[in-house]
């Protein structure tokens, strides 16, 4: 510092002034920085901290032996229906959701293209019981398949695809174009270079966006509250006519009841979502942070 | 075909091909014009590519040289507003003309690119990937040829161990060494190299040029480069070219000791570009 201004030392004075005050910037954007992270700091902690106090003392091993029975009992059945749920809904939404982002990449300035592109961005928007509203008057009512797994599966399926299609669009676009040149220099076909390299080299993006789509659908209620109802019983595997019992319901519904054996359940419904959600999460992050070092070498 | 007597051939020129017929012309190209959408990026340009000889293209940024490159596997096809005009002959037949297979003809014209792009898998699968495109190899044929491909790019001893790692954890040099091995196991007729080495350090540099002086036997190659020294020393023929014009075409030596143009001059002795 010393050494450089008395190297230069007609802009000595006007450069110290400037100096003071993007010194003064600094601390102001340092200090608003810190206030709005300790509000977010706040919010999670307090979230965080309210469903371990309360979730933890509720749990116990009839939580995952025996099913709700009214307001009391355990959540065996709002687990199978949950994980049933998720499931499906990602067997559904997967391949529609990656192959459209690979459809949308490939061809990004055809006229489909940005159609799909387009609803997509509208239908990230749509909030999620515009969603449940739409199961219902399709598939609850006017196919007649009633409140029911598969009418869940597809309405949440529905909401997922949008997230799954943008990830695996930006991450085939994220791949180097002398990797494609590459492998169109040896003479492979346009399938053989998306399918076997593109695709191949940004496969843990993909994995990343599927798997905090499988979050998002794990958390969701609103959309399943018009389409799969409630359940006291375990999903018997009937995928029509048959309601399905689901951890949010858990939490959405029995906070309100005025028992102990109500809140209890609903606070360790909360628990077990996070834990999942967060679980699903690091799997993410470690799926990315593998993606990176490949990419580092 | 010949690989075996390729491979314990390879370092005596005395056999090779291009001893018997010297000036063998293995692509024409005659009055090319390519374009960006509106912009003419390569105008009027002719010269020949010699048989199982090196060719550099140098001339500053922006000169077309790599364009020209791009040209002779057609990679530019890839993109929508690029095309070209004229002819170039690979072995008598118009690959511009229509009816062009591109997918063989970049079988028969390999490129290497200047950054080096491993394929996200293993380092057989890297060779392989490229001779599955083209021919049903039973195992044991398929591990022949990958050795044949790796040991022509001087890089089987370094990798033999590890065939099996991922072609990324190579180091820049040895990922060069391996993209180059992908694109000879396909047995091509024509190496393109663009800018091959610039990415790599001088040593890495020194193992590429030492490649291309064995490589040039049995193949015609076309390299790309912003280093005159590098083409000074692989290269036999050499084109300068200067705003998507050819300036100056001739062999090397006589490019590097008395320049036809003084442009030429100028570039090669550093007083422009």
């Amino acid at each position: 510092m010393s050494t450089l201004s008395s190297t230069v030392p007609q802009a000595r004075t006007t450069n110290l002034a400037l100096y003071r005050r993007r010194r003064i910037y600094n601390l102001l954007g340092w200090a608003l920085f810190g206030l709005f992270f300790a509000l977010l700091a706040f919010a999670l902690l307090d979230i965080v901290g309210t469903v371990l106090k309360r979730g933890w003392p509720a749990l116990s091993l009839e939580l995952f032996t025996s099913s709700t029975n009214g307001v009391s009992g355990g959540l065996l059945n709002a687990i199978v229906g949950t994980f049933a749920l998720t499931v499906g809904s990602l067997i559904l939404a997967t391949p529609v959701g990656v192959f459209g982002g690979i459809f949308v990449s490939e061809y990004q300035s055809s006229a489909l293209a940005r159609v799909i592109r387009y609803l997509s961005d509208v239908m990230v928007g749509v909030p999620s019981i515009v969603f449940g509203l739409f199961g219902y008057i399709t598939m609850v009512t006017w196919f007649g398949w009633q409140f029911s797994m598969l009418a869940g599966c597809i309405t949440l399926a529905l909401m997922i695809i949008p997230y799954i299609l943008r990830t695996t669009e930006l991450a085939l676009r994220g791949v180097a174009p002398e990797l494609r040149e590459a492998a169109y220099a040896l003479g492979a076909g346009h399938a053989t270079v998306v399918m076997r390299v593109i695709l191949r080299s940004c496969i843990s993006r993909v994995l990343t966006g599927i798997l905090l789509a499988m979050a998002i659908s794990m958390g969701e209620t609103a959309p399943l509250i018009y389409t799969v109802n409630w359940s006291n019983y375990v999903w018997d595997g009937h995928l029509t006519r048959e309601p399905v019992a689901y951890l949010t319901y858990v939490i959405w519904s029995f906070i309100n009841e005025p028992f102990d054996s109500a809140h209890a359940l609903a606070y360790a419904a909360a628990l077990l979502i996070t834990v999942f959600v967060l679980v699903i999460t690091i799997f993410a992050r470690l799926a990315l942070s593998k993606f990176s070092s490949n990419q580092a070498h | 075909m010949n690989d075996s007597t390729n491979l314990a051939e390879a370092a005596d020129p005395v056999v090779s091909t291009s001893a018997i017929s010297p000036e063998q012309v293995k692509i024409k190209i005659d009055d090319l014009a390519f374009f960006y959408g509106d912009y003419k990026a390569i105008k009027g340009v002719s010269m020949p590519l010699h048989t199982n000889r090196v060719t550099a293209f140098i001339g500053p940024s922006g000169c077309g040289k790599s364009t020209l490159l791009r040209v002779l596997n057609r990679i530019y096809d890839l993109y929508p507003h690029q095309r070209a005009e004229g002819s170039v002959l690979l072995d008598g037949q118009d690959i511009l003309g229509p009816g062009v297979d591109l997918n063989l003809l970049r079988a028969r014209v390999g490129m290497v690119f200047q950054k080096p792009t491993p394929f996200p898998m293993s380092i057989h699968d890297n060779i392989a990937f490229g001779i599955r495109l083209y021919e049903k190899l039973g195992k044991s044929d398929m591990n022949d040829r990958v050795e044949s491909a790796l040991r022509r790019a001087a890089l089987w001893d370094e990798v033999k161990d590890k065939l099996h790692q991922s072609g990324s954890s190579l180091s820049g040099g040895q990922q060069q060494r391996l993209c180059i091995a992908r694109t000879i196991a396909l047995r091509p007729s024509v190496l393109l190299l663009d800018e091959p080495a610039s990415a790599l350090d001088p040593i890495a540099t020194g193992r590429i040029e030492q490649l291309i002086e064995e490589l040039k036997h049995d193949y015609t190659i076309v390299i790309v480069t912003h280093n005159m020294q590098q083409a000074a020393r692989v290269s036999d023929y050499t084109a300068f070219m200067y705003m998507g014009e050819l300036i100056e075409f001739a062999k090397t030596e006589v490019i590097f000791t008395k320049p036809g143009k003084k442009q030429t001059e100028d570039y090669i002795t550093g007083r422009f570009g």
